[in-house]
């Protein structure tokens, strides 16, 4: 059972690429002169990242396929996060390059941490089983605890970093202690088995309440809940999102973008995989503890912190920091579409924009702002960006479209994501869509998380009219590299082809999506006959194809 | 050719070259500017040349302007003009041309980004000019901003930024409502197009309460972009605050944007609720027009009193489309373009003055005349032009929207069961009424605008610091000789702007008629009214010749509606021995 194919290393081909160039990195940090510049490994990484994908892209199968004896899924959702993760970290390191240098921190590690972090991020995403998801949430997470307090000399750059591991910690501690539940009941860490199990005939049983008393949790529900929670800090998501402005602002200005951005896609791309296969069933989805509900709350508490807790920040950082908490927010109301089974398509192809439009900008705004600074420090509040745009002409229209894509307003990526997103939420109520109450609650928080938007989106313009309407009066340093120039013109290129011409990505979400629901073949097997002429060609490919019996475990 | 494409293309063009040229080469930035405003221009010329008066619909998309933009969404990338828009884009791309000439003069420093700016919002306005695709309008529309508030907050006095947000936001958080009943209206319609058409379908499929809170939104968005009261309060600031090239593109440019989101989107989506709200418009637009001109009056502030009497200039262009006939709609978009020429002249001559002797206030200037002839002469000429004089463009578009509006049925209070006054066929009283008021406007505009030109350019010459006065160079006259030509061209030959327009603006008014259960009825019950008239008249007004009496004649014998339905032949014949 155990033994590999080639077939398997195949499927994890980008992180491989990824994980190899940074030992290479970290190899070529030893030979290196501590003086000397570490341009060359920005671009090495920038290129590996790049490179992985493009590999990404091209091997992304055209159907799912388990690999590893089922402990890992290939397929099109993981290929997309692997690819939009990894084009972030290349603008990240391509960023990184005069910054690094500045602070005096120019060291190869930076870089093959940035890289064994996207790593990670690819594994989670394609984890097919907790241990795999625990692994690469683990790599990924323990590369980010030390880029986070990568400024070994800052108080502050400590700060973040003991802040995001000691949540970061629990967090991994409550996904340990809620697969436990799931691994106990149904005596398997894979989804396949235990989304088999929680589906099976005799599965009531895990939900029935042999005592009777009336507050009464069912272990499953307990256990997903634990997972999820432990999404929800890792993404920085209200309610647990106290570690986020502290650790974004203490983190090197770069690796910001990268942590907010990326660290939340591969999150939720994760859950998405969770959600949409063992715990798709009623009794987990639906019910007052269901993750639908769950999801619901979750995005009403960060949509609505998040965009007005960002109005009153005077720090750009910060303003960023509290924003991405909004963002998150708008992830799980995606992820609350899922629970509704005529949104679901919908929710995945919002979320596949949306974080991919998210992710690029976010790490090309955080990139730009570390292109500025002043002596050893960073640029930070408002009154040090006043008039860089009228100064720094490229930078500043930029900075002003990322921040355009953060807001949502066209022609910047974030435009077209957010009318999916919303209206995916809103087309869930629409309709004989099941369940009714909770297609009803989306209907109403995409009215209000538009309306919010509005108030995040404002947060962002503020940023924008100092940078053009005040006259600078503090000295500011700009730093330019031909790194961050190609950085920056980079995550500018794709956030304009991503507002414009959005086609491309949704046909890669609608790809994901199907693949990912298994749908047409869960609801077949009564009818052998499938209605429609499309039905019978996916009804063989169903994803159902893995029936392993529960007591042949891979260990 | 997509000339389309070209006309709202080829300016953002020039924005991205400008990227490339040195910010310190100011004669670059102004050659570049022209020069691609200037071929919007150019390209603007076969369209104009080429458009079919007889064709209602859209004319000029070319295969390439039809096509799939995102697939996935139903989004297209669908461009075309018809009788609506075809003046609103010839208009804005000379304005163009305009404002990049008074850039020469007005912008000393940071001239690539006025330019730049400039550029990207003529791409901006003439693309939702242009667009007939409801997401394609949404980007175009949301993309005006950005460079709307850099043209206004980057020049002029110290508020200025603070004006430039404050408009900004204002604008923002109105067509916030608009997009999301857009999405709205995309979802309902299955998610699969953006069209005006299939939107439509959608729209007049929806409860008619739902169709009004819809066509609300949509309002919202457009009234503030014109602006109507309460949502002018941006206005007045950001023309005080800005300089004279950014009052040009706000007060000139931008606001076209609204007239054609109203024509395109509002009103023919919704008719029933175009018909519903169209009395209280009417209202308001007569109250904007009177409270701007009464506030133009009490102003010091030469900006501001343009500013104030643009609203009550504006206030003409919702009157004439919400009157709802041929007369009204053609005046308002005559109006559209008779405001841009002639506020975007006053704005440029006051910037003359503000340049020279850095005062607004009208008591600091007198006996310009004596000084400035030039400068007088076509002071008094544009003046004259706004204030509707015949024969100039200012008349031409505020007499066919009173026309409009005093003969519209639209704006009765009754609705459906049209009283016509007194007598039966004459206009409705509260159309009357609101016709009315609207005409007052004449009398207050002269005084202040009268005044205003006594204030500057009679009386005696007063301090010192007009000893050195020159008249006006070609730098300043030069924008403003378009302008003057226009303005006579326009006001001496609307008959061939209006005849472009007659066929498209025919042909929204039959698309609202036959959509509306409210318009249908109201139509039905006139065409009872006429026929009493007509029976009336020929049947020496014997009561049983009215349809009513017909009606239960018929029901009683049936006799007399026999006898009526064979006469008339008879009586005609009989009526004119």
């Amino acid at each position: 059972m155990i033994g590999f194919q080639s077939a398997d290393l195949f499927g994890l081909l980008p992180a491989l690429l990824l994980v190899l160039t940074g030992m290479a990195v970290l190899l070529l940090e030893v030979f290196q002169r501590a003086s000397f510049p570490r341009t060359h490994l920005a671009y090495v990484t920038a290129l590996a990242a790049l490179l992985a994908a493009a590999v990404a892209y091209l091997i992304a199968p055209a159907e799912p396929q388990t690999l590893w004896g089922g402990m890992v899924r290939f397929d099109a959702l993981g290929c997309v996060i692997t690819a939009f993760t990894a084009v972030a970290c290349a603008i990240t390191a391509l960023g990184s390059t005069r910054y690094l240098e500045e602070l005096e921190i120019d060291r190869g590690e930076y870089y093959a941490l940035l890289l064994f972090a996207t790593a990670g991020m690819s594994v989670m995403v394609s984890a097919n089983d907790f241990v795999v998801l625990f692994l690469g949430l683990e790599m990924g997470a323990v590369a980010m605890y030390a880029l986070t307090a990568y400024q070994r000399r800052s108080n502050l750059s400590s700060e973040a970093g003991f802040k995001y591991f000691l949540l970061g910690a629990l967090g991994s501690a409550l996904l340990v202690y809620g697969v436990a539940f799931l691994t106990g009941l149904t005596g398997s860490t894979g989804y396949d088995q235990i989304g088999a199990a929680l589906r099976a005939p005799d599965a009531a049983r895990h939900f029935a309440n042999p005592t009777g008393v009336v507050p009464f949790l069912p272990l499953p529900l307990v256990g997903m809940a634990l997972v999820f929670v432990a999404f929800l800090i890792k993404m920085a998501a209200a309610p647990f999102h106290m570690w986020a402005p502290d650790a974004y602002s203490g983190a090197p200005t770069p690796t910001t973008g990268f942590l907010s951005g990326a660290g939340k896609i591969a999150g939720v791309a994760a859950l998405f995989r969770l959600f949409a296969g063992p715990f798709a069933t009623p009794e987990l989805s639906g019910g007052l503890a269901g993750w639908t509900t769950l999801a619901f709350l979750a995005a009403v508490a960060s949509i609505v912190v998040g965009n007005l807790v960002a109005l009153t920040q005077k720090r750009v950082r910060r303003m960023l920091a509290w924003s991405s908490v909004a963002h998150a927010g708008y992830l799980l109301l995606a992820l609350c579409a899922l629970g509704v089974k005529e949104a679901a398509a919908g929710s995945i192809r919002a979320v596949i924009l949306y974080g991919a439009a998210y992710a690029i900008a976010n790490a090309g705004a955080f990139i730009v702002l570390a292109a500025f600074g002043r002596d050893k420090a960073e640029v930070d509040t408002l009154d040090e960006l006043s008039g860089l745009g009228r100064k720094h002409p490229a930078m500043g229209l930029a900075l002003s479209l990322f921040l355009i894509s953060a807001a949502g307003l066209p022609p910047a990526a974030g435009f077209v994501a957010k009318l999916t997103l919303f209206s995916t939420a809103f087309a869930a109520g629409e309709g004989a869509a099941t369940p009714a109450y909770c297609a009803e609650m989306l209907q109403w928080l995409a009215v209000g998380g538009l309306v919010l938007s509005v108030a995040g989106g404002l947060a962002y313009l503020r940023v924008i009219a100092h940078l053009y309407g005040r006259d600078a009066h503090v000295r500011v340093d700009y730093r330019p590299h031909p790194a961050t120039t190609l950085g920056v013109a980079i995550a500018a290129v794709l956030t304009l082809w991503m507002g414009l011409m959005p086609g491309r990505v949704l046909v890669w979400g609608d790809n994901v999506a199907r693949q990912l629901l298994p749908a047409p073949a869960v609801a077949a097997p009564s009818e052998p006959a499938a209605p429609s002429d499309a039905a019978p060609s996916e009804a063989p490919k169903a994803i159902e194809v893995v029936p392993l019996p529960n007591a042949e475990l891979p260990r | 050719m997509p000339w389309l494409t070209l006309i709202v293309l080829s300016p953002l063009a020039g924005a991205l070259l400008l990227a490339f040229v040195p910010s310190e080469h100011k004669e670059a930035h102004r050659m570049v500017g022209g020069f691609f405003a200037l071929l919007s221009l150019l390209f603007f010329l076969p369209v104009a040349a080429g458009f079919d008066p007889a064709q209602a619909g859209l004319q000029f998309t070319s295969a390439a302007e039809n096509v799939a933009w995102i697939p996935a969404l139903g989004a297209r990338y669908h461009l075309g003009i018809d009788g609506l828009s075809l003046w609103l884009v010839g208009l804005t791309t000379v304005l163009g041309v305009v404002a990049a000439m008074a850039g020469v003069n007005s912008i000393q420093t940071a001239s690539r980004t006025y330019y730049a700016g400039l550029l990207t919002l003529l791409t901006a306005v003439l693309g939702a000019l242009c667009s007939v695709d409801l997401l394609l309008f949404a980007l175009f529309w949301e993309l005006m901003l950005l460079p709307l508030a850099l043209l206004v907050g980057t020049w002029g006095d110290r508020q200025r930024v603070a004006a430039a947000t404050k408009l900004f936001v204002v604008t923002l958080v109105c067509s916030m409502p608009m997009m999301a009943a857009i999405f709205y209206l995309w979802v309902k319609g299955g998610s699969t197009s953006f069209g005006v058409a299939d939107i439509a379908v959608t729209a007049q499929g929806l409860p008619v309460g739902v169709q009004q809170a819809l066509f609300l939104a949509f309002c919202l968005a457009f009234f503030v972009k014109l602006p109507i009261p309460p949502l002018h309060t941006w206005l007045p600031e950001a023309h005080a605050q800005t300089s004279t090239a950014g009052s040009f593109v706000l007060g000139a440019i931008v606001f076209q944007a609204g007239t054609y989101g109203l024509i395109r989107f509002a009103i023919p989506l919704f008719p029933d609720a175009v018909y519903w709200a169209a009395p209280a418009i009417g209202i308001l637009s007569a109250f904007a027009i009177v409270y701007g001109a009464l506030i133009a009056v009490t102003q010091r502030d030469m900006k501001k009193m343009i500013a104030f009497s643009s609203v009550s200039h504006l206030g003409f262009i919702t009157l004439g489309l919400f009157a709802i006939n041929q007369v009204g709609m053609t005046g308002a978009l005559v109006q559209s373009l008779a405001h841009s020429v002639t506020a975007g002249a006053l704005f440029l001559l006051a910037g003359v003055l503000i340049d020279r002797y850095e005062s607004r206030s009208v008591d600091d200037y007198g006996g310009l005349a004596a000084k400035m002839p030039v400068f007088a002469v076509l002071f008094v000429f544009l003046i004259m032009a706004y204030a509707g004089v015949p024969g100039l463009i200012g008349f031409v578009g505020e007499f066919l929207v009173l026309a409009g509006a005093a003969g519209s049925w639209a704006f009765s209070l009754t609705p459906g069961n049209v009283h016509f006054g007194s007598l039966p066929t004459g206009p409705d009283t509260a159309a009357l009424v609101i016709a009315f008021v609207a005409g007052l406007r004449v009398v207050v505009g002269a005084i202040y605008l009268l005044g205003l030109t006594k204030r500057l350019m009679l009386g005696s010459v007063t301090g010192s610091r007009f000893s050195k006065t020159t008249d006006v160079t070609w730098a300043e006259a030069a924008p403003l000789l378009p302008l003057v030509f226009l303005s006579l061209w326009v006001g001496l030959q609307p008959g061939f702007f209006t005849s472009r327009m007659d066929a498209s603006v025919k042909g929204l008014l039959s698309g609202l008629v036959e959509h509306s259960t409210l318009a249908k009825e109201t139509a039905a019950n006139m065409a009872a009214q006429q026929e009493t008239v007509a029976n009336w008249n020929r049947d020496g007004r014997s009561p049983e010749a009215w349809p009513l009496q017909r009606k239960q004649a018929a029901a009683n014998g049936g006799a007399p509606a026999e006898g009526h339905t064979a006469q008339p032949g008879a009586a005609h014949e009989g009526g004119h021995p």
